[in-house]
């Protein structure tokens, strides 16, 4: 392989900012679990809204789900439901973090897989992350496995390599890119009236926008900043100089979009995903600095 | 070296995926990808692209009487924005697209025999005295006679515009007959 590959893979870096990633994602994972939890009856139930004999005729009875090999019942949906729980917050305090992050996979799988018509992309952002928590390295520092690892003959090296988090990053690059390419492909974005439309989704709507707001240029400056922002997120995440900006204007999009939006843990998943793009050392200095 | 290839099976597959157009490279595609995507890595990132929808469209279950009059059964998710529906609000907005869609056809007859269901539950409850005069009127004289999943249509304004309360349009999207 070429050497900027190798470079870009391999090369030790510090896992701050993955570690950050990992606590973060471990309790949206947990979040996604009390949220089902609370609404079982509905999306899980044997006898919920997809009751289990329609879901096992579909093509989406194909797709890894515990529900499928563990008995029909309620108990199953709650034994499955603690596993994902359980699995997101040892993935947040990094407890055997690849196992955990694989049991956070399977859980989010099998949740997922059992209704894939309530999904959103947020939940395909949280899959794939697990994933690849299982190969990262996000559990060498911050973490449980990091105090026992301190306490034993071969302290783990306060380094990782890479390429599970490079994955992650060109994953979110890439999310961020094909939307924005797509929506260029639309009239309403172009013609800067997406906003506009988007707050009249009765049904996504959440609060009002004030009136000031609500009005043309209003809503061109909003359609025309989303593609900004989303161009930001794809391109202007990977140079030094614009990283910090490209990162507060997602999340600042996602921030006002959480506020009127109804849009679930959505979110608040991609503002943690942003997250994989801070390089460790800034948030060692951003940790030191708030010490002193 | 098998790291690398590893690598490059995940990166292709997070280039690819979204990008499988044509029924033969669409096949090759999910054939080659299938260990990925039946753990759960598939994907999709079409966030209101290419357009936003210039209306909202809303999936009301009910149950039809036969003197034709129209029982809603409330699903959950749009009918009460607090606590964990408001939590839960873009999965049921989700669903109810999805229901628009002929590839959730097999959903329909369930979603109907759900309604079915909390209607009769409803019913068990408003039976009891005092109970509800109306529905107590309508179980004596009237029989259900199918449930209806029913599509409500709300064009949103014009930019600049006002919002036409008469645009409202509303059809039946899916209907099961009830068995008595």
């Amino acid at each position: 392989m070429p050497g900027w590959w190798n470079t870009f893979f391999y090369e030790p870096i510090d896992p701050s900012g993955l570690a950050l990633f990992r606590i973060v994602i471990g309790l949206l994972v947990l979040a996604d679990a009390v949220i089902y939890a609370r609404s079982h009856r509905i999306m899980l139930s044997p006898t919920g809204l997809l009751s289990f004999d329609a879901w096992k005729g579909s093509h989406d009875y194909f797709y890894f789900s515990l529900f499928r090999w563990l008995p029909r019942s309620e108990a199953t949906v709650s034994i499955i439901l603690v596993i994902y729980g359980l699995a997101g917050f040892c993935v947040s305090i990094g407890i055997a973090t690849p196992v955990a992050a694989a049991a956070a996979l399977a859980g989010a799988a099998s949740v997922h897989h059992r209704n894939r018509h309530v999904l959103h992309s947020g939940d395909a952002v949280l899959k794939i992350m697990c994933f690849l928590l299982i190969f990262s390295g996000a559990g060498s520092i911050w973490s449980v496995d990091a105090a026992l690892a301190a306490d034993g003959p071969t302290p783990k090296p306060q380094t990782i390599v890479p390429w599970a988090l490079r994955l992650m990053q060109i994953q979110i690059a890439i999310l961020y890119v094909y939307t924005f390419t797509s929506k260029l492909k639309g009239n309403t974005w172009r013609a800067g009236v997406a906003t506009h439309y988007a707050s009249n989704l009765l049904s996504h709507r959440r609060r009002r926008l004030p009136a000031q707001l609500d009005g043309r240029f209003a809503h061109r400056l909003a359609t025309y900043g989303t593609l900004a922002a989303e161009f930001a997120g794809g391109v202007l995440v990977w140079f030094d100089a614009t990283r910090y900006f490209a990162l507060a204007a997602v999340a600042g999009l996602h921030v006002t979009l959480a506020y009127l939006m109804r849009m679930h843990l959505f979110q608040w998943i991609m503002i943690a995903s942003l997250l994989v793009f801070v390089p460790g050392e800034d948030i060692v200095a951003l940790v030191e600095w708030l010490r002193n | 070296m098998l790291l690398d290839a590893f690598i490059l099976y995940i990166l292709s597959f997070m280039v690819l995926w979204s990008q499988r157009r044509g029924r033969v490279v669409r096949r090759v595609i999910e054939l080659v990808y299938r260990p990925l995507t039946w753990i759960g890595l598939w994907h999709g990132w079409t966030m209101y692209a290419p357009e936003v929808p210039d209306h909202t469209r809303i999936i009301v279950a009910g149950v039809l009487f036969g003197d034709g009059t129209f029982e809603v059964v409330p699903l959950p998710g749009l009918a009460d924005d607090s606590g964990f529906e408001r939590a839960n609000g873009l999965r049921f907005i989700s669903f109810q697209y999805k229901l628009n869609l002929k590839v959730t056809n097999y959903i329909k007859p369930a979603l109907c025999a759900y309604a079915l269901e909390q209607w009769r539950g409803r019913r068990r409850v408003s039976d009891a005295p005092p109970g509800d005069g109306r529905q107590a009127a309508q179980d004596a004289s009237v029989a259900p006679v199918a449930v209806e999943l029913r599509e409500y249509l709300y064009p949103s304004p014009k930019p600049g515009g006002p919002r036409d309360e008469q645009a409202l349009q509303i059809r039946t999207v899916w209907s099961e007959e009830v068995q008595v």
